[in-house]
């Protein structure tokens, strides 16, 4: 079951368990307040209070992403197109402290889904 | 008078909605999202230390190059008949060129470029570092390039130098009653000079030339 009727609001001193959960509102909640940012082709900024524990976080969405094995194979065009429309996959990325959560990972375990549509004009 | 031509409009800027994801989020999509997520935080640091690798071992390979110019051949260019000389003269300059541009682009990439952010720019870093990882990746593709460029150029001026002709030999011209030859020296042997000259050896009497002039080539 989704905690974020719970979920810890700011000021509150006692920070949300880590929990990996998701809620259908998690998704409405974040496509309703996040924000999108575009500093340069091909990579946006959605940036928003985490449906789960409020923080604001921001989640850079790409197009592409360095990787060695692509260094020369790979297209350097890619990177530059735009981000089409398509669904994303997101996740709490706060770097506040959350009980119990892995050291390898961060956030507080909140996970939900976004469709991006590109709308030009 | 023809009508005045309306302004170009700037291209549209792409907006973007957001809207939930189609049914419910699976832990598939959290184990994506962090695999992601750990792609981009570590992006910068995996392209620097590529370019910091590419740099090293591309340095290595010119220092070989260098040092395999040096087992054998001819090392002056002056020796080279003229027009290769210029060649020679011109890649160089190329592969000094690209040689420097390769070491400066993977400098950048491997350390990236010293200039100060606005910090208006600095709305998320992980989306800076991501841009910056971008450019610094786009360095190093240009500067493995050019470096491999310079090697190979520097390979082809080497190669020019050592299997280049000659620069034509400075003759003598000989003058005697019997005639002018004009030619390199062959031998002198009791006062008679033997020249090779384009019409086959030929010897003077040197106690009858009336003129020697060395000429830098034969008319």
């Amino acid at each position: 079951m989704a905690d974020h009727h719970n979920a810890a609001r700011p000021g509150n001193p006692d920070p949300l368990p880590y929990r990996e959960v998701t809620d259908e509102e998690y998704a409405v909640i974040a496509a309703s307040q996040f924000t999108v940012e575009e500093p340069r082709s091909g990579t946006l900024i959605l940036r928003g209070p985490c449906p789960r524990c409020h923080t604001i976080i921001d989640i850079p969405v790409v197009s592409g992403v360095f990787r060695t094995s692509r260094l020369l194979g790979g297209k350097l065009r890619h990177r530059q197109q735009a981000v089409a429309d398509h669904v994303e996959p997101m996740m709490c990325t706060c770097e506040e402290g959350h009980p119990g959560r892995p050291d390898d990972v961060v956030g507080c375990g909140a996970y939900w889904t976004l469709t991006l549509s590109r709308q030009d004009g | 008078m023809s009508p005045a031509t309306p302004p170009e409009r700037p291209a549209p800027t792409p907006t973007y909605r957001l809207s939930p994801g189609p049914g419910r989020a699976t832990i598939a999509d959290l184990r994506t999202a962090q695999e992601r997520d750990r792609m981009l935080r570590t992006e910068l640091a995996r392209v620097r230390a590529a370019a910091t690798a590419w740099r090293n071992g591309l340095g290595a390979l010119l220092v070989a190059l260098i040092g395999f110019g040096l087992i054998k051949g001819r090392t002056d260019v002056s020796q080279l008949a003229p027009a290769w000389a210029a060649w020679v003269g011109l890649l160089l300059l190329l592969a000094l060129v690209l040689g420097a541009l390769g070491a400066l682009l993977l400098i950048r990439a491997a350390h990236g470029r010293p200039a100060v952010t606005e910090i208006r720019a600095l709305s998320s870093i992980r989306a800076t570092d991501h841009v910056e990882a971008l450019a610094s990746t786009a360095a190093m593709r240009w500067g493995i390039a050019s470096t491999l460029g310079c090697t190979l150029i520097l390979v082809a001026a080497v190669g020019a130098t050592w299997y280049g002709p000659d620069r034509d030999k400075p003759a003598l011209q000989v003058t005697t009653p019997a005639g002018t030859a004009c030619g390199s020296v062959v031998r002198l042997d009791h006062g008679v000079l033997v020249l090779k000259t384009k019409a086959g050896e030929i010897a003077s009497d040197l106690t009858a030339a009336s003129t020697i002039v060395a000429v830098p080539q034969c008319p």
